[in-house]
């Protein structure tokens, strides 16, 4: 307990404190990119967003197997915390790659291979959501829940490599080619650290809400 | 500067959503800390009245 604290202490302190170095860089420091403009500076939110989407999803997969093989709560509690944080992210990955796609496309959304895979994803976030309300109990529902955190997950590599394997409108994976100038960079992997450790924040937030929620639960009922 | 409200749309959205859900984090945190605190206080109640009662003051 005192070490998950400390744990939501510092991740929220830090996190703070990159997001705030973060929004310097991109608003003070980085130059203007040549082609798009300032409209560019999205790329800096974009990105570390996309990048939780995927961990979020990792995380899931790697609860549910957990769970569906040792069959202990706290697997399943870990799955579905991070399956709402990613939810919550993959949305705003949709919402900002659209915003970003009308100056630089013309158009607000296409069907192309990266978009239609990520919408893909965003729903498997929905459909992991959602099974345990219609599922008779709610053992059943983390069981389903779980196969589908599995299942889904085989979305998470298409996603990464559509710009790879199809011919998309979306850009190629220019971080990893090198060809992001170094200031870019560096305001790009400051935005990821803030972001991912603004995630672990959170996750251990939801994680600690949803043990005593259950743990309510249990005193209640033994109450009655 | 031009396409400028675009980059505010999106610093807006991402700033509101990160914020409202560490909103929501503490309402539900302060509603379970209600439901812990009842919870710890109805033994006491239990054990207060089975103390009137065997002192009379039921």
């Amino acid at each position: 307990m005192r070490n998950r604290i400390i744990l939501e202490q510092v991740t929220l302190w830090l996190g703070l404190a990159l997001m705030l170095a973060a929004l310097f860089l991109i608003f003070a420091y980085v130059p203007t990119e040549a082609t798009m403009g300032t409209v560019q500076r999205i790329f800096y939110f974009h990105v570390p967003l996309a990048w939780l989407t995927f961990l979020a999803f990792f995380i899931i997969f790697f609860s549910s197997v957990l769970y569906l093989w040792k069959r202990q709560r706290k697997w399943d509690i870990l799955a579905l915390s991070s399956a709402q944080i990613g939810f919550i992210f993959a949305t705003l990955v949709l919402i900002t790659g659209a915003i970003w796609a009308k100056p630089a496309w013309g158009v607000w959304w296409t069907w192309d291979a990266r978009l239609t895979t990520a919408l893909v994803m965003w729903l498997m976030y929905i459909a992991y959501l959602t099974v345990r309300s219609l599922a008779p109990d709610p053992e059943r529902g983390a069981r389903f829940a779980a196969v589908i955190g599995i299942v889904g997950f085989v979305d998470v590599p298409i996603v990464a490599m559509a710009i790879v394997l199809w011919r998309t409108q979306h850009p190629t994976p220019i971080i990893f080619e090198g060809g992001l100038e170094g200031s870019m960079l560096l305001t790009l992997l400051v935005s990821l650290a803030a972001f991912t450790v603004l995630f672990v924040h959170l996750l251990s937030q939801r994680t600690w809400l949803e043990e005593a929620q259950n743990l309510i639960e249990r005193l209640k009922a033994n109450e009655e | 500067m031009e396409n400028l409200s675009y980059l505010v749309a999106v610093y807006t959205i991402v700033w509101a959503a990160l914020f409202g859900y560490l909103g929501f984090f503490h309402y539900r945190h302060k509603k379970l800390q209600k439901d812990i605190d009842s919870l710890k206080k109805e033994p006491k109640d239990d054990q207060a009245s089975e103390a009137g009662l065997r002192s009379g003051r039921g």
